[in-house]
């Protein structure tokens, strides 16, 4: 789904396409001068019609720079000077490379050929002497026509396709390409987040690298076993939520996707319930950051927002009178005592999360403290304020009750002094004593890595 | 018109030609075309520059084509270019339409 305002951009002549071409060579030229070690690295985007420049164009081609940058870095050439241009016969970026021109044109022959988005991608290679390198003279094969695949050159100047088809052409491959890169990132930090929450040690009760808690049935193994299952399901996920504007049929995509991915977890794991909680929380996180893409700045409070409406739909579909006969633990805590779980703390934008986790994660991750102990503490400050079902369906009302008390008992005041670890292994040793596992609060750890991460990585991806 | 100084026009990117013209007085035209679609296109490419050649008035030239798969009103627009700017002339516009 990309909204039509991404589409729309100012039409050029082609006179002054032919200006821009022959500025940009006069630029070429004024860049290379006195350089005679230096190549340069001239990029544009191949755009056909009148339309030079849209946001959707725009944020390909600085997807585009990005995959020059990373391959200029894997290169190990220094670049000497760098700009960019979005001007409305198009965008363009110069790089001035010290290296050899050949070697570079290479690679980048060879970023373009990494996806069908580098086909949209005109990299010139320009030597000492202003001429651009063509890949025939490399001994390389020419480009093909992005509609019938016919040799580019010939194709296009026999004008067989309208602007209409190869416009449509080239948004989808923009619009794929952008969007499946950031459903990939954003798996990869659900997945980052899902290793890191049981890597942390200690955790009273739950698995972690010192212990399986109160557990007999799983161990770190099957945890990294199950987060790698389900992560291409949380990449998915991330794609439906860019791809339906519509919140009912999205939800009915989810509940599928979510059972499947169970099925998922369940073979890697032998059947033990690592993740489930998780494929649900972090589903919908995934699925509210798709529908936030096409933001110019998707915060972390639009995702939660998003990801709390989501919630809020499908609670009233759990809960209400429609609800399935096969039940969860959060679903019968809910009926009979009202507390509402996992469920009631994503439909209100995970207010644990947002209120003590991540503010806490946050503090102690931006002071230094080392991703252990930062979710150790953070745990903790979980531990002593939230209702966790899991510990009221394994310890019963009571014990769970006295637990939470003990948590909150060793940090007070979340802003006060930290406890030493030790009293943490102690909690570890009183859970287990007492059967007692937070898993909802170990999940809300790993939505907290996982928002902590996001917020940081989108903030660099817009720059 | 007379070729008075060597001049340039267009760029080597793709879809673009570029034109050289170089005096070449009392010798005829000499025409020299480069182009990636040559077996396609080449004898329209030279059509279209023996007609812009001649609208310039243009007997005495030697002119270098290098084609990166330029479309005839491409062509049409450097060439044109190249001469203004080889025989110092204004473009007329009137003579377009």
């Amino acid at each position: 789904m990309t909204g039509s305002h991404r589409l729309h951009g100012e039409e050029v002549t082609g006179y002054e396409i032919l200006d821009a071409r022959e500025l940009r060579a006069a630029r070429q030229r004024d860049w290379l001068q006195g350089h005679e070690d230096c190549c340069l690295v001239s990029v544009t985007m191949n755009i056909a019609g009148p339309v030079k420049s849209t946001p959707l164009i725009r944020d390909g081609f600085r997807a585009g720079m990005e995959l020059v940058d990373d391959t200029l870095h894997n290169l190990g050439l220094p670049v000497r000077r760098s700009d960019q241009w979005f001007a409305k016969t198009g965008c363009e970026g110069f790089r001035l490379v010290c290296g050899p021109a050949d070697e570079v044109k290479r690679a980048m022959i060879g970023a373009e050929a990494a996806s069908s988005f580098g086909r949209l991608l005109d990299i010139d290679v320009l030597g000492p002497d202003c001429v651009p390198l063509s890949r025939t003279g490399l001994g390389l094969p020419g480009r093909r026509c992005l509609v019938c695949g016919e040799p580019a050159q010939v194709c296009g100047r026999s004008q067989r396709h309208s602007y209409e088809q190869l416009r449509a052409v080239t948004n989808e491959i923009i619009h794929t390409f952008l969007s499946r890169r950031s459903a990939d990132r954003v798996a990869a930090l659900a997945c980052r987040a899902m290793l890191w929450e049981v890597l942390v040690t200690p955790k009273p009760g739950l698995v972690d690298r010192d212990n399986r808690g109160s557990h007999s049935d799983m161990d770190v193994f099957t945890f990294a076993a199950s987060a790698a299952a389900i992560t291409p399901y949380l990449r998915d996920v991330y794609l439906l939520g860019c791809r339906h504007s519509d919140r009912v049929q999205l939800l009915t995509a989810l509940r599928g996707a979510g059972r499947l991915a169970e099925e998922d977890m369940n073979r890697a794991t032998g059947n033990v319930n690592t993740h489930k909680g998780l494929i649900y929380s972090l589903g919908l996180l995934c699925a509210a950051s798709g529908r936030c893409q096409d933001l110019e700045i998707p915060s972390i409070s639009t995702v939660l927002e998003e990801c709390g409406t989501l919630a809020a739909m499908a609670m009233d579909a759990d809960f209400g009178a429609q609800a399935p006969s096969r039940t969860t633990t959060g679903q019968t805590l809910y009926r009979t005592r009202g507390i509402g779980g996992i469920r009631a703390e994503a439909a209100a934008g995970f207010p644990s999360v947002q209120q003590i986790a991540l503010p806490v994660l946050t503090r102690l991750l931006d002071a230094g403290m080392c991703a252990n102990d930062a979710g150790a503490y953070t745990l903790l400050a979980l531990l002593g304020r939230v209702t966790d079902t899991n510990m009221i369906a394994r310890g019963g009302m009571e014990s769970a009750a006295a637990a939470k008390a003990a948590a909150l008992s060793l940090l007070p005041d979340l802003n006060g002094d930290l406890p030493d670890l030790s009293h943490l292994r102690s909690l570890d040793r009183q859970f287990i004593r007492d059967n007692l596992s937070p898993g909802g609060c170990a999940d809300l750890l790993a939505i907290s890595f996982f928002l902590y991460h996001l917020n940081k990585e989108t903030q660099t991806w817009q720059t | 018109m007379i070729v008075k100084q060597p001049a340039v026009a267009g760029t080597l990117e793709s879809s673009d030609i570029q034109v050289s013209i170089f005096p070449n007085p009392g010798n005829g035209l000499d025409i020299q075309l480069q182009s990636i679609a040559k077996a396609q296109f080449g004898d329209s490419i030279l059509e279209t520059t023996r007609a812009v050649l001649a609208e310039f008035e243009i007997t005495d030239a030697v002119v270098s084509l290098v084609d990166k798969g330029a479309f005839d009103w491409v062509i049409r627009s450097r060439l044109q270019a190249a001469c203004c700017r080889a025989t110092e002339s204004k473009f007329n516009w009137k003579g377009e339409d």
